[in-house]
């Protein structure tokens, strides 16, 4: 059947599996040539796309939680969101939360994902105390930081190319309150941006940047901070009830076609969405603090049917400034059509040998999916390779080979493991065999 | 609240029911003939809900085993719901004496034999619930060992009703046509098919409010079959049903 990702763009032909327990997962595996798992799609570009794609979504049990150890073990397919639907109102969340509730164990484990607290909270694979991975070879391996640890720092941000997680445990962390201190604020400029990243004082933060805006106020943006709320810091109704999950309505966005896909278009919502935005502090609930883009179902469709791209880069901190004013300029100056440009502030990075983020800023841009973007985006890698930066694996759908094995350093080690526990290549995914060296 | 006791949970619409009472917030206890099949999806409904649901290996019917199943149940139970049985092959029944056996085995001795056995410990305001068919409100060709051990079933659970006097209260359930892994494969009328989330929930709509004697699920199966059982010798025997 065809599928595709989150970004609706490549779309593969692939035969499509979804066992519904580990003795039929194990049975389809140890079938196939050659198959690559995959969790809710959630990645933009070819990562979970192969010729036989297993499936965990149906895997999706919790195993069992301990409120002393602080650690939840479940199966694969268990869904973030479904975690926090579940421990929030018993005053757990994750401690480390990405911008959509549509996300597997196994997928946040497989990208290592961040959220907007990097800086102080690292990867999602900075919580994970061990997981079972399933290899090629059918035999089964407990994987921890001190257990197997080459195996674990492979699979952490390996993109599923090691094994499949049949079984993970995850630290959870507790919160008073289901509710985030939110401030906002209004930066006129990609220096004001960047210093009100700097110097954020909260523990989420994350910038949306106006691409589009004219030179002189390339990296104008609004900035939005928070931390968890304390049961102090309830007024009136919210008190009587601090951990209910509140969620909000969601809407669904019709596919805009063409006519209205236009950089006016385009240009006037920044325009509007920025002047709209003041500096401004109050009480959302989670749901809406992370998940913004959650409420608006298929986000992704805004771009047309041909899909969209995906650029997220990180560059370290010394140059970070100077690249991201030459990266937003190009954009700005490319005449492409993006409607989302975010900026992150990231911490120190980690040993898992794939693992996306480098101390220093984090830049996303969306794109409509085409011909011209992909011509452009070469131009977008030479600046990102010049200041020592590189491309999350989990948007990516074009990077080409050289400017992977340029970023990740430890590549080279990651395929001699890839060699030594999967050597015919059972487990492969169409980003692989785009990318491997 | 005393927990719940589900006999044959490896079953879709048992499954279904789990989810619907754990989520009313009652312990359960999870009988299967494999209780390793139903371990993750045990453990799942107990950590989601922060409740005891725990998987119970079900043997053959032999006083010992049944005594020994009793004792764990000793604390008392809230109810039990059996969805034990399943309709097999006529055709290939009719050929096969153990599976002649083994379909009235599981489908009426079964049940009626666990629930005889434990009815004491069910709270005198609790609930038995067994799920039977509308398959045995008459024998017909197709059917009729699986229709036969379903109507001793059903006249097992009236039979009950009539002694406990809704203490507890007893409720025979019949299904028509549902979508579940026992009847994958079969050509089933699409207009007339249900599914194991529809039973569930009519079956618990019914444990509130305690009125009807037999539930047929989906409602139109009751009319279905009065027409069924309705109609004269000479017009049935030369039915192809």
């Amino acid at each position: 059947m065809k599928l595709t990702n989150w970004g609706h763009y490549p779309i593969a032909e692939c035969k499509l599996y979804e066992p519904g327990d580990l003795q039929e997962l194990t049975q389809i595996g140890s079938e196939q040539g050659s198959f690559i798992s995959r969790g809710l799609g959630r990645c933009y570009g070819d990562a979970s796309l192969g010729r036989a794609v297993i499936s965990t979504i149906r895997l999706d049990q919790f195993l069992s939680f301990d409120a002393q150890k602080q650690v939840l073990t479940c199966r694969p397919g268990a869904t973030l969101g479904d975690i926090i639907n579940t421990f929030l109102p018993r005053g757990w969340v994750l401690p480390v939360i990405p911008g959509t509730r549509n996300v597997t164990v196994a997928g946040a484990i497989a990208a290592d994902i961040h959220g907007k607290n990097h800086r102080s909270a690292g990867t999602f694979c900075d919580h994970v105390i061990a997981f079972d991975l399933l290899l090629p070879s059918g035999r089964q391996l407990t994987c921890s930081p001190t257990k197997n640890t080459n195996l674990f720092r492979a699979t952490c941000g390996g993109m599923g190319l090691t094994g499949v997680i049949t079984s993970c445990q995850v630290r959870l962390r507790q919160v008073e309150t289901s509710l985030v201190k939110k401030k906002t604020y209004r930066a006129k400029s990609l220096e004001e941006t960047i210093k009100l990243l700097n110097e954020c004082e909260d523990e989420y933060s994350m910038a949306w940047v106006d691409s589009l805006a004219p030179e002189a106020k390339l990296g104008r943006g609004v900035v939005i901070t928070g931390s968890h709320a304390s049961k102090d810091h309830l007024k009136g109704k919210l008190i009587q009830q601090p951990l209910l999950n509140r969620t909000g309505q969601s809407l669904t966005m019709p596919r805009l076609t063409s006519f209205f896909l236009g950089r006016a278009t385009a240009k006037i919502f920044n325009s509007v969405y920025y002047h709209t935005h003041r500096n401004s502090s109050n009480t959302v609930p989670i749901d809406g603090f992370f998940f913004p883009l959650d409420r608006v179902k298929n986000f992704n469709d805004l771009y047309g049917k041909h899909g969209l791209i995906q650029y997220q880069c990180c560059i370290p901190l010394e140059h970070a400034p100077e690249a991201l004013y030459l990266l937003l300029q190009k954009i700005q100056g490319s005449r492409l059509l993006s409607f989302t440009c975010v900026l992150k502030r990231f911490g120190r990075s980690n040993k898992n040998l794939l693992s996306f983020p480098l101390e220093g800023f984090s830049l996303a841009v969306d794109f409509k999916a085409g011909k011209k973007t992909r011509e452009f985006l070469g131009h977008l890698d030479a600046i990102v390779i010049k200041y020592g930066g590189r491309i999350y694996l989990a948007k990516d759908s074009r990077m080409p080979p050289s400017i992977f094995q340029k970023s990740y350093h430890n590549l080279p080690a990651f395929c001699r493991l890839k060699k030594k526990i999967d050597p015919e290549e059972k487990i492969s995914s169409h980003l692989w065999q785009r990318l491997k060296p | 609240m005393k927990p719940v006791l589900i006999l044959g949970a490896t079953s879709d619409i048992a499954k279904a029911l789990a989810v619907k009472l754990a989520d009313q917030g009652y312990p359960l206890w999870l009988a299967a003939r494999q209780p390793l099949k139903i371990k993750d999806f045990a453990a799942d409904l107990s950590t989601r809900h922060n409740l005891k649901v725990e998987p119970v290996a079900l043997q053959n019917v032999k006083a010992v085993h049944l005594n020994k199943l009793a004792a764990r149940f000793h604390s008392g139970l809230s109810g039990i719901i059996s969805v034990l049985g399943k309709e097999l092959n006529q055709v290939q029944a009719e050929k096969n004496q153990n599976l002649r056996t083994e379909t009235w085995h599981s489908n009426f001795i079964l049940p009626a034999e666990i629930i005889e056995t434990l009815l004491p410990l069910v709270e005198p305001t609790g609930f038995i619930v067994g799920i039977s068919s509308v398959a045995g409100d008459r024998g017909r060709k197709a059917n009729y060992f699986y229709g036969s051990a379903r109507a001793g079933f059903s006249a097992y659970l009236g039979g009950l009703r009539h002694r406990c006097n809704n203490r507890p209260y007893v409720l025979c359930v019949k299904p028509g046509y549902i979508l579940t892994s026992a009847t994958r494969g079969r050509n089933l009328p699409p207009a007339l098919t249900s599914t194991p989330a529809r039973v569930a929930k009519d079956i618990l709509q019914q444990l509130r409010k305690r009125k009807k004697a037999i539930l047929y699920t989906p409602w139109y199966w009751r009319y279905i079959m009065a027409v069924v059982r309705w109609l004269p010798d000479f017009i049935f025997r030369r039915l192809n049903i």
